[in-house]
């Protein structure tokens, strides 16, 4: 490749300035300090200088038993919310795509969970699952007797996970909602009255017009949640301390063992991980 | 005439930047741990009142929640824009104070200037620095103890939770989880409640956390055994881990007779009693009279926990911003300004000046003559407080490691969740622990 440096490309240059320094400093600036960092034993004091230790970090973190722990957490926080999210979300736009009274309301009102401030959804959650005096427990256990006792849903490291999954389905199931919905409004009726007059069962339209037609839709957002679900942190934090997902541990690294490094460290190893689940799943699922 | 308009514009602006540079205030940045909305409203009064008497000085208040207070030095030491003044636990300042971030010039100026002497020794030896002098100015305290309700434990004819026998054989007995009721809440979580609580039982048992050398010696056997009744007390308390917001809330509201807490719940206890007009919930009736204080553990020895908030100054700061937060220090702690911050939460702030501590004005509030002589005993728990970082008379600033990764905390977690023992929870607490202090 060889650089223009007629008018016309000088022009150019000036013009995508301000979109590579913007980037540069946004992007690739605190990637590379993250790079820099994970190498380094980071001294706490602004004024020592830090200790370069190489690849110590990701030796120390790949053979640390409680990485790996958490590493499975997050794996299973990830792909139950992502399938959850995804089928709910499907679910309910399958069903609020015909015509009845009272739809746009109804269409209003799915979306609250994902509008209401996860602080405040927190905590109406936790007053649902708490252990004496919540409604979970009063159902689950005084009515229905399903369990000997009362449980902890929240804070009891058994029972955490299951509840942050479920809760972040419910926090998040309406923006696939909202993807599919808009999607299935553009599949043309001709297609489903085609395959009526061929004799197509329900499912057989679902299956052979419906899904194709939603399929880059589908792979978008299951693409999508991965990534932020993968580097969920606050809708799990801030719900429950006992869930120890990977971003969670990052954190902990950092501010209450006071070790920078290793954090920095262990953001680079999900980075390189993210990426190549990105690379493939665009390549192999998504045919892009 | 453009060249007139815009002459007068440049004039103008020249003009303003002039005057503001003059008018520019010294700003003192302030962080306390005070965050519920009446008490901010009560600093930002008393800030108010500061600033109009010193115009010079701009407060800046910031408020961090107790638990994330190592997360946001930390994020403040990595920025470098640390406040000049902050209202912190002693072991935050001594882990601030070893770490070399605390001006302690500023911090022995302050206290020589309202008078050492004035101070309760027991809350200037929680902020000693291991060689001489102070880290942190003492500004309040609390103590922590068991609040259980007399009418109910008369009713069984139990003695007072004093020591560990009567203690588990109360909750035992008043443990009915059927109704959703239960024997005792202490703390069985991930955070500082836990090791709070815990504490006292370990020190009531001569355990500890650092040898007199400074040695980790979490598995000892007097640990051990302390780790062990405290799994067996647990069994007693709410599903689950537990924290100070279920002590509170179980205990005002019946469902448990006694729980774990300092003295900051005088105030919601005491409420009721007063002619308080506000939302109260559903508190049990004239709980103020049904409600004994037991601050003494009695095992192997005596033992007293509490926690002493002080004030401090960071290091690296402007002279004349220090200046401004010394002035400010001065003012929270001398006469009716310390006593209307003390005020704010009547009874679980405890003065740690003597001479404010029988100050008319002080004594004269309404939570405080509800709890009449009461509150008086409670107070004079604070000069015998014993602590983990605390060993015949030598300080170790590494407990704050431990501490602000809730070590003891998960320790105990591993037994009341994972049913590990005493002596495997112990082991990994430990190493835990020497890992930390490295």
């Amino acid at each position: 490749m060889k650089f223009k440096t007629d008018r016309d490309a000088k022009l150019g240059y000036w013009l995508i300035l301000p979109t590579v320094v913007a980037i540069s400093t946004l992007i690739f600036y605190p990637v590379f300090y993250n790079l820099w960092l994970s190498m380094q034993e980071v001294n706490m004091n602004p004024i020592q200088p830090n200790t370069f230790v190489g690849l110590a970090h990701f030796i120390d973190i790949l053979t640390d038993l409680d990485f790996w722990i958490s590493f499975r957490t997050s794996l299973i926080f990830t792909i139950t919310t992502v399938i959850g999210t995804t089928v709910l979300g499907l679910a309910v736009a399958l069903l609020l795509n015909r015509d009845f009274p009272g739809r746009s309301v109804i269409r209003g009102v799915i979306l609250l969970p994902y509008v209401t401030p996860v602080i405040s959804a927190v905590f109406g959650w936790k007053y649902l699952f708490n252990p004496v005096f919540g409604q979970a427990n009063y159902f689950l256990v005084d009515i229905l007797h399903l369990f000997p006792q009362h449980i902890n849903w929240i804070e009891s490291p058994a029972f955490a996970i299951y509840a942050v999954i479920i809760f972040n389905i419910w926090r998040n199931f309406p923006f696939a909602f909202l993807m599919i919905l808009a999607e299935l409004q553009s599949i043309s009726a001709s297609l489903y009255e085609a395959a009526e007059v061929d004799g197509a069962s329900a499912w057989q339209k679902f299956k052979h017009i419906t899904l194709p037609e939603l399929k880059f839709v589908l792979g978008a957002l299951v693409i999508l949640r991965t990534i932020w679900n993968f580097y969920k942190f606050s809708e799990v934090y801030l719900l429950s301390a006992s869930v120890n997902v990977l971003p969670v541990y990052i954190y902990e690294k950092a501010f209450a063992s006071y070790d920078f490094g290793q954090a920095a460290a262990i953001s680079a190893i999900l980075f390189i991980f993210v990426l190549g689940f990105i690379m493939f799943y665009v390549k192999k699922v998504l045919e892009w | 005439m453009r060249k007139k308009l815009f002459l007068f514009i440049l004039v103008s602006f020249l003009l303003v930047g002039l005057s503001t540079s003059i008018l520019a205030k010294t700003t003192v940045e302030y962080w306390t741990t005070q965050t519920e909305e009446d008490r901010v409203e009560v600093i930002n009064n008393l800030i108010d009142r500061f600033e109009a008497e010193n115009p010079n000085y701009e407060i800046n208040l910031v408020t961090v929640q107790e638990n994330d207070i190592p997360t946001k030095l930390v994020a403040g030491m990595a920025a470098g824009r640390l406040p000049e003044i902050v209202e912190m636990g002693a072991e935050v300042i001594l882990k601030m104070g070893a770490e070399g971030m605390i001006s302690k010039a500023d911090v022995n100026t302050v206290i020589d200037k309202i008078g050492s002497n004035d101070f309760f020794k027991g809350s200037l030896k929680m902020l000693a620095s291991p060689d001489s002098g102070y880290y942190g100015v003492p500004f309040h305290g609390w103590v922590q103890g068991i609040w259980y309700r007399e009418d109910l434990f008369k009713e069984k004819g139990l003695k007072p939770p004093t020591n560990w026998n009567n203690i588990i054989k109360a909750a035992e007995t008043f443990n009915n989880p059927a109704e959703q009721k239960y024997g005792i809440v202490i703390g069985t979580n991930k955070d500082a409640y836990t090791r709070q609580t815990f504490t006292q039982y370990a020190l009531a048992n001569n355990a500890r956390i650092f040898s007199e050398d400074g040695k980790i010696i979490f598995n000892s056997p007097a640990m051990i055994e302390t780790l062990d009744f405290y799994n067996r007390l647990a069994q007693f308390t709410p599903p689950g881990p537990n924290g100070w917001r279920d002590a509170r809330d179980l205990y005002l509201a019946g469902r448990v007779p006694m729980m774990m807490y300092s003295t900051y719940i005088m105030d919601d206890i005491g409420l009721e009693a007063t002619a308080y007009q506000g939302e109260k919930g559903s508190i049990v009736a004239n709980l103020v009279d049904k409600t004994a204080f037991a601050n003494k553990m009695t095992q192997k020895s005596d033992s007293v926990f509490g926690q002493i908030m002080g004030l401090t100054f960071i290091k690296g700061n402007k002279d004349d911003q220090m200046e401004g937060a010394r002035l400010f220090a001065e003012f929270l702690l001398s006469g009716d300004n310390y006593i209307d911050f003390l005020h704010m939460a009547p009874g679980g702030m405890n003065p740690v000046r003597s001479s404010i501590a029988e100050n008319s004005h002080y004594l004269d509030n309404n939570v405080l003559e509800v709890w009449g002589e009461k509150a008086g005993e409670i107070a004079g728990g604070l000069d015998s407080i014993g602590k983990f970082g605390y060993v015949a008379g030598k300080v170790f600033p590494e407990i704050g490691n431990i501490t602000s990764q809730f070590i003891v905390g998960q320790t105990i977690m591993k037994m009341t969740e994972n049913g590990w023992t005493a002596e495997k929870a112990a082991e990994w607490g430990q190493k835990e622990m020497e890992e930390a202090i490295e």
